[in-house]
């Protein structure tokens, strides 16, 4: 998994690419809490490169946003394609994230 | 209509598997009783709240989650669903579940409107175990006899009937295990055993047991019910000779063994056939499916008499009678096998007669 980053303004803005699942979720979790450690507190993933993604993978992300809420912080996902946003409603996971539809919708919601 | 649900709804409550449905937005529509019991989940605790809620903030295993994922995924290649075997720990206990996801769709068409995801599982622990177990057996006990005893055809009475007999030793294997290190010894009868069972093996007989570097093997009820058991133990007698160049260069690989010692290192086999009892021997701390009766005991002592006699593959006259047709036979002796009042006589089985 490549895994892209930038800083728009004062957002952190992560885009992985390919799968994330069990086996690089960890990888993708240090990532982005390595930068949280290092003050950043307003997070977008851009998930237009995911093509896959596992429960390891929700797991992270759900953990991500738990450690940002609790710090003031804000994750938010975008770019989603169908069949991962349909994951992410049918698990009920868009229930409790925020989700936007493209990147600039997302950095203005975070 | 209303009724109908209704009736749904009570014949899911009641089932044995769990059962859990979720809608488009992922909340809980269904979690039947069994389905709690199952995964250790209060169902009116679950019920109503987001599959990402319950089965995230649970520890449960993401093997689970990733199953009803893929019953979304898949949807989009056109799959009905997936159906796979998992490992949950509920409390600390170990359960195996067969768990199957399908997305559930208005209709029976691919292109009927999407209503949600159905979770159908059941505990299937006790048949992962009996697998594993039986799994652990074959390498200690012929899967054959496994098979019986799981079938419970051991509790039934000891059989009595005509059966072959045979016993394979290694030759001068005392006096070779005493220069050799302890894992050379070990490796030594493993690569022993391993050749020389095969032929067994391949002419339907059962391993009964391997004493230090003996083998011991049977042909006859209930496993093997053919009358040509006698038959078959020659043929696996010689087969077993004729492996023993490739035990040679097997054993020079793996121990490195001189030429010197490689030429001694030879078998010996004895084949009683006779009246036999097969069944159950042992105490409630250990069992053993065997074979007893005095053809057990003749077939020993062939294979022993074979170092008085300067032969190699030694069998008693009602082997050589029921396999003489097919085999040469050279009469050894007339002897008096101990323990038997009249005198026997014995002979080598030499080779397989040629087609002609």
């Amino acid at each position: 998994m490549q895994i892209t980053t930038e800083k728009v303004d004062t957002t952190f803005v992560v885009i992985p690419a390919g799968r994330l699942d069990s086996n690089n979720a960890t990888v993708f979790e240090k990532t982005v809490t390595d930068f949280v450690r290092n003050g950043e507190t307003r997070v977008v993933v851009d998930l237009s490169q995911i093509e896959y993604i596992s429960s390891a993978g929700l797991r992270v992300v759900l953990m991500l946003v738990k450690q940002l809420k609790s710090g003031n912080g804000s994750l938010v996902l975008c770019g989603m394609k169908p069949s991962i946003r349909e994951v992410f409603d049918i698990s009920g996971f868009s229930k409790i994230l925020q989700i936007r539809g493209t990147r600039a919708e997302a950095l203005a919601a975070g | 209509m209303a009724d109908e649900i209704e009736i749904h709804r009570r014949i899911i409550a009641g089932m044995t598997e769990g059962v859990i449905t979720l809608d488009l937005e992922g909340h809980i529509t269904t979690f039947n009783r069994a389905a709690g019991q199952l995964l250790g989940i209060d169902p009116e605790g679950a019920k109503g709240q987001t599959f990402a809620e319950v089965f995230f903030a649970e520890n449960l295993s993401d093997e689970f989650n990733d199953l009803v994922l893929r019953a979304i995924y898949d949807d989009e290649n056109d799959e009905s669903g997936d159906s796979a075997e998992i490992h949950v720990n509920v409390g600390g206990e170990h359960r195996n579940l067969l768990v199957s996801t399908t997305l559930l769709r208005d209709g029976e068409e691919q292109d009927g409107r999407k209503i949600g995801v159905i979770v159908v599982f059941s505990d299937v622990s006790e048949r992962y175990k009996r697998k594993k177990l039986k799994k652990l057996f074959n390498r200690y006990v012929d899967p054959r006899i496994v098979e019986l005893i799981l079938a419970g055809g051991t509790d039934q009475r000891a059989q009595r009937g005509a059966m072959s007999v045979l016993f394979c030793d290694l030759q001068g294997f005392t006096s070779m295990s005493e220069h050799l290190a302890p894992e050379q010894v070990i490796d030594l009868v493993n690569l022993y055993l391993g050749q020389m069972s095969t032929p067994v093996l391949d002419q339907l007989g059962i391993i009964d047991k391997y004493i230090g570097d003996a083998i011991m093997a049977f042909w006859g009820a209930p496993f093997h019910t053919g009358g040509d058991h006698a038959r078959r133990a020659c043929a696996a007698a010689l087969a077993q000779r004729a492996r023993l160049d490739e035990l040679r260069l097997a054993l020079k690989d793996a121990l490195g063994l001189d030429q010197e010692r490689l030429d001694r290192i030879d078998i010996r086999v004895g084949i009683a056939t006779g009246d036999v009892v097969a069944g159950n021997v042992g105490t409630e701390i250990a069992t053993n499916y065997t074979v007893l009766g005095d053809t057990v005991n003749v077939a020993a002592r062939l294979e022993a008499a074979n170092k008085q006699h300067g032969t190699r593959i030694l069998v008693n006259e009602a082997t050589a009678l029921a396999a003489g047709g097919e085999f040469e036979f050279r009469e050894i002796d007339l002897v008096s096998l101990h323990g038997r009042a009249r005198q026997e006589r014995i002979y080598e089985l030499l080779a397989a007669k040629s087609a002609s």
